[in-house]
């Protein structure tokens, strides 16, 4: 490395943005196939019963409905991208208010939607369960009794311990410990869910759909129709309305594709709004109970946590709780370290992958923590962070490797300057007045790529280059609106020593693109760029060698730009791809036709690091909380377009304010309906709810990775939710656990510190 | 459930006589919209004919005499963008400034918001508090209701079947009368938790001669809180008794516990948001701005 | 059955036709009638913005417009931004600032600006917030949407 890039670093104009500022961008619910139906789909309105008897035969003769579906033909296995997860098309059985229980396809929405109303159901309703401690309780109603490799609703359960934390608490001077409790909240993405299928005269499928990943749900779906995968093609549009998690795998698929095989036409579901808010995956509940021992100098010697994480009526994944130990081990030293964690089945909306996974909540709970430790302990916080920060070379106990890179550091310190932190520190409250100010601050480190050598993070490329030097780049994960095909483009350029504009990129078509896994964990920078690299690397290769016939020049004293390959050192004369791939004698053997591809194994885990300020003002006489002021430093490796990672950032301030203060998916306590699924209710900032914000970028630049770069998109959010409480806490002293911190919940708060509760 | 509402006629007269006869003839199954923001938000069942009254001359807002006469079809950015000048009836605008966003403002009329009978309604509570007065419309001619006896439960009010709301007047003010108007939202945009109007008139001797406080989501209907003005009422106007009133209304209201809200927050929220209006309409007052 | 009506609609400057029925928004039928989608549903309450279209100038949410109310009025959606293949200054300002991620809310957002500007063409910081109040954005915080309007307006860098 050392070179200077030409490309990667840039904050070059998003491919695509042309077409979403006209308004031409078309995402799936914006298509329109000849004769498609549009499907709506019969939800409970039980949070659990059995379905003993379904009628729809008025609701077929509807004029202009062309299928009903029950479970008498959908109850087909699908297997939700993470293995262990199970849900069923649909099935005779409904777990949670609002799971699927008919679906119809017709002429129009309005038909459709009437013919639901014709739907005649008999539901023998069972006891349900919405919290996730009394799910555990062994009298607690089963939420999925057909399950035997299930104990009772207890999906998973995962012990994973470092050291030895009993003696490391006998050896602590401290010991503190503290039960959090984390809320349901909803992705939000602007684009509603929307999918098409269609099959053809001779039995192929073909779907249209806004996710995160077109490979894992064709292979789903061939799993689920026994069907050969290449008779099945699923293609994630070029426009993707946003994901953040929410967008992966949803057993609709299944129902949409009967429907379109029993009508014999393309069929579209979009979801309405309200369904999007409470029968699309949310962030998981979580409590999680801590318990944190310190030497009186503030060194960490051993830290606890035992968590329950709420996996709703059909879970994700059983790895949500074990996944949340690894992030115990990412960002500190610490000899002892023991982890419980629980994944709970409840009758609630089915829970999963939201921006940071388990990442978020409990480094809420674990940061919030520590901040008022280092209070207690007369220390600095941000100060109590660098004391006890894993260093490069430090081995990471979930994978035994060492630290490789860290831009903790320099974020803390470019960071706290950035808020006005000096002179900041008093005790926690000790101002009086009406309005106070505070000031609070909270790290993160994340997993990206696959966590432990046993785990497998694999990425594809393809490449091709037309005669006149164009190229076409093709890989398998798709673009939710991050800018992943313009960071992978300047990959592709910067490794190739092509045009920018000159690179065409394809995504996410299972007939045409090479495998892909999902645009999610924050992994696609690595995972994928590192597979652009090689294979426009190769690509690079094989035009300099070509060159070098034509030039007479070896071609290790090549090299190419601009789409230009030159004698280093003379890049005035070169010959530009075209004049290489148009020659003669390369046409006549037909070397023009180059197709590069790559298949990149992330080699070891790279953590991103990074901190997160706030700058608050509480109105102690209302509880409202004005966020005057956030700075983000993050320790991106690189990054491949600074804009672009600014507006990761700042996307993660509005998403990580509305986690600690505003947002939380309701339901109603007994029968588990929920009670704002809008956005009228349902409250996410605006434009005039943000503080001021600016980032730092970081840029320690790892050597293992691509342009060491590793990746943001996750971790925008992860730090925000505990730097604001963090701030609240150091404006009033109130000591609050429970997210959203709503001006009623920190009101309540700041009462009881006046009667000397807390 | 959505496709519920399917209106199947839609109709627009161009005079209010039109409109009159229209409703008259139609009754129950008819539905007057204007800007819609409520209409098509709720979606009510049942509903057979829509009449679109937006042509009708009733968007203005007119100063005569001291008095404020506003069409029931002025928008509520209207309002918000008004030439009233500042010192007249600001309150209003403070009110209006304050409700959803301004693409929802463009097309949220006055006569709507009080028309939709919702308890948190922004417009209603200023306006009860500057004693004003609704113009109604029928075939069998007119009639005029204080506002505080227009609103009768939730989504409910005086308005018979063939009625229609044409105007708001709103009366001249004494001199040295200060009004102020505030609410509380979860974020910068919502539905008030509470909404509080207070109007306060100075005696020549500093006293309070007069005072209305009206508090909004915090009872079937916006509601005047008579208990809290009594204590004001005739007094000098010190921090303690401003502290006493505005406990007295977190005493005298009626909230409820919903998903927006608990009962407890919206007393101490009314609390506190009525201190702060009362201290806002004595200096207002003081400066003869209402 | 619902019987549709004929209604006109002043669209970006051409009269269209359309068959409508009684209670059809604006927005359905821009997207499902005159092929405009551009225009999007995220909530069909008024709420998210990205239905958002001008009317007589006034940004307002197209789906809580009727569609045979909006006849006689002058209606602009984002497709009327484009001329002769140029971008609109605040097109041109929404991709360099980086103000556009997944773009969902962007039609709705420049519409929103662009009557901001029609009317007041130098806004202030506040003053471009207040106009996008009600534009939900879930991918970028706004900050690069607002500045790309300020620098529009000549306030901005």
């Amino acid at each position: 490395m050392g070179e200077e890039l030409n490309i990667v670093g840039k904050s070059v104009a998003m491919k695509g943005s042309g077409e979403k500022v006209s308004g031409t961008a078309e995402y799936t619910v914006d298509m329109r196939l000849p004769g498609m139906l549009y499907a709506k789909i019969l939800r409970s309105p039980h949070a659990h019963a059995n379905i003993r008897g379904i009628d729809t035969s008025e609701a077929e003769a509807l004029p202009g409905v062309r299928a009903v579906i029950t479970h008498e033909e959908a109850k087909i296995l699908y297997t939700v991208t993470h293995g262990s997860a199970r849900e069923y098309g649909i099935d005779d059985r409904v777990r949670y208010y609002g799971d699927k229980v008919a679906a119809v396809a017709a002429v129009s929405e309005e038909v459709a939607e009437e013919a639901l109303g014709l739907i005649d159901v008999d539901y023998e309703v069972l006891p349900a369960v919405f919290e996730m401690e009394e799910a555990m309780r062994s009298d607690a109603p089963v939420v999925h009794p057909e399950r035997d490799d299930v104990e009772g609703n207890i999906l998973e359960k995962s012990v994973q311990e470092w050291g030895d934390v009993e003696k490391g608490f006998a050896e602590a001077d401290h010991v503190f410990e503290n039960r959090f409790i984390t809320q349901r909240v909803c992705h939000s993405a602007l684009e509603p869910h929307a999918m098409v299928a269609s099959w053809d005269g001779d039995g192929n499928l073909t779907m249209w759909s806004s996710e995160q990943t077109a490979f894992m749900i064709r292979d789903s779906l061939a799993e689920a129709f026994q069907m050969p995968r290449s008779k099945i093609r699923f293609i994630v549009p070029p426009y993707v309305g946003g994901g953040f998690g929410g967008k992966y795998e949803s057993a609709e698929k299944i129902v949409v594709a009967l429907l379109a095989r029993k009508a014999g036409k393309p069929v579209m579901l979009r979801l309405a709004r309200d369904e999007v808010f409470h029968t699309t995956r949310t962030r998981s509940p979580c409590i999680f109970e801590t318990k944190t021992g310190v030497k009186a100098d503030g060194t960490l010697v051993a830290r606890e946590v035992r968590a329950i994480v709420d996996v709703g009526a059909y879970a994700w994944g059983a790895i949500m709780a074990s996944r949340a130990a690894s992030y115990m081990t990412l960002l500190y030293r610490c000899p002892n370290i023991r982890y419980l964690g629980y994944g709970v089945y409840t009758n609630t909306p089915p829970s999963g992958a939201m921006r940071g996974f388990t990442s978020t909540p409990i480094h809420y709970a674990m940061e919030s923590e520590l901040e008022e430790i280092a209070y207690a302990l007369g220390m600095d916080p941000t100060e109590f962070r660098l004391k006890n920060a894993l260093n490069v070379g430090d081995i990471i106990p979930i994978n035994g490797k060492p630290v490789t890179s860290s831009g903790l550091r320099e974020a803390v310190i470019r960071g706290r300057e950035a808020i006005g932190w000096e002179g900041r520190q008093r005790v926690p409250g000790s101002e009086g007045g009406a309005k106070r100010r505070g000031i609070g601050m909270a790290c993160y480190s994340h997993y990206a790529p696959m966590l432990k050598s046993t785990e497998r993070s694999v990425g594809n490329a393809v490449l091709k280059i037309n005669v006149d030097g164009s190229l076409h780049l093709l890989l398998g994960v798709p673009d939710i609106g991050q800018g992943l095909r313009t960071i992978m483009a300047q990959i592709a350029a910067e490794a190739l020593g092509a045009k920018l504009d000159e690179i065409s990129v394809t995504l996410a078509d299972t007939s045409v693109t090479p495998w892909g896994t999902t645009t999610a964990a924050s992994r696609s920078t690595q995972e994928t760029g590192g597979a652009v690299e090689m294979a426009a690397g190769r690509m690079k290769g094989r035009l300099l060698e070509l060159a070098s016939e034509i030039m007479d020049i070896p071609a290790d004293r090549l090299d190419a730009m601009d789409g230009v390959v030159f004698a280093k050192g003379v890049p005035e004369q070169g010959l530009t791809f075209k004049d290489i791939l148009s020659h003669p004698d390369v046409h006549q053997s037909g070397e023009n036709v180059i197709i590069t591809k790559a298949t990149y194994n992330v080699p070891t885990f790279i953590p991103p690091y990074g901190t997160a300020f706030a700058d608050v003002e509480v109105d102690t006489e209302t509880g409202r909380v004005r966020v005057l002021k956030m700075v983000a430093a993050s320790d991106v490796g690189r990054a491949i377009n600074p804009q672009s990672v600014e507006g990761q950032l700042e996307g993660g301030m509005q998403m990580g304010i509305g986690y600690a203060l505003t947002e939380e998916l309701r339901l109603h306590p007994e029968t588990g309906e929920p009670l704002n699924n809008s956005f009228m209710d349902y409250k996410v900032l605006r434009a005039g709810d943000m503080p001021e914000m600016e980032v730092i970028i970081v840029e320690p630049v790892d050597p293992n990775s691509v342009y060491g770069a590793k990746g943001i998109g996750e971790m925008a959010v992860i730090p925000m939710a505990p730097a604001v409480r963090n701030a609240i806490y150091n404006a009033t002293g109130a000591r609050v656990h429970d997210l959203p911190i709503t001006p009623e919940v920190l009101l309540r708060a700041l009462r009881e510190k006046e009667k000397g509760k807390c | 459930m959505d496709y519920l509402f399917r209106p199947k006629t839609y109709l627009k007269p161009q005079t209010l006589k039109e409109a009159l006869a229209l409703l008259s003839d139609h009754g129950k199954s008819a539905k007057i919209v204007a800007g819609g923001t409520d209409l098509l938000v709720e979606k009510p069942r049942g509903v057979e004919c829509l009449i679109d009254v937006t042509s009708l001359p009733l968007d203005y807002v007119r100063l005569e005499g001291g008095s404020l006469s506003v069409g029931a079809l002025t928008t509520i950015e209207s309002i918000n963008n008004s030439e009233i000048p500042t010192g007249l009836f600001h309150v209003l605008k403070e009110a209006s400034g304050l409700f959803g966003h301004r693409n929802l403002r463009n097309l949220a009329t006055v006569g709507g918001n009080l028309c939709s009978s919702v308890p948190s309604a922004d417009m209603a509570t200023p306006l009860m508090a500057l004693d004003s007065v609704a113009r109604i419309s029928s075939v069998r001619g007119e009639r005029t209701v204080p506002l505080e006896e227009f609103f009768v439960f939730v989504r409910e009010n005086v308005l018979e079947e063939d009625e229609m709301l044409v105007e708001v007047q709103v009366p001249p003010q004494p001199p040295r009368t200060g009004a102020a108007f505030a609410k509380i939202g979860r974020t910068s945009v919502d539905i008030a938790l509470v909404n509080v109007a207070v109007r306060l008139t100075l005696g020549e001797d500093d006293t309070c001669s007069d005072v209305r406080i009206i508090l909004g989501s915090v009872a079937p209907t916006p509601m005047r809180c008579p208990t809290a003005e009594g204590v004001l009422r005739g007094k000098g106007l010190d921090e303690v008794l401003i502290e006493e009133a505005a406990q007295a209304v977190s005493e005298e209201i009626r909230p409820i516990s919903d998903v927006r809200s608990s009962a407890e927050y919206r007393r101490d929220a009314s609390r506190v948001l009525t201190k702060r209006c009362i201290v806002s309409a004595i200096e207002r007052a003081r400066g003869g701005s209402y | 059955m619902v019987e549709k009506i004929r209604i006109i609609l002043m669209v970006n400057g051409e009269l269209r036709e359309a068959y409508v029925e009684p209670g059809s928004t604006l927005l359905s039928v821009l997207r499902e009638d005159l092929g405009l989608t551009g225009a999007k549903h995220g909530c069909g309450n008024g709420e998210c913005g990205a239905c958002t279209v001008i009317i007589d100038g006034k940004a307002v949410p197209s789906c809580l417009v009727l569609a045979a109310g909006a006849q006689g009025k002058e209606i602009e959606t984002i497709e009327s931004l484009q001329r002769g293949g140029e971008h609109h200054p605040l097109q041109r300002a929404f991709i360099e600032h980086g103000a556009v991620q997944c773009g969902f809310c962007t039609p709705g957002m420049i519409m929103s600006a662009k009557a901001l500007l029609n009317g007041n063409s130098d806004p202030s910081e506040e003053e471009v917030r207040e106009a996008l109040q009600g534009n939900l954005c879930r991918c970028t915080g706004y900050k690069k949407i607002v500045e790309a309007v300020l620098s529009v307006s000549g306030r901005g860098d």
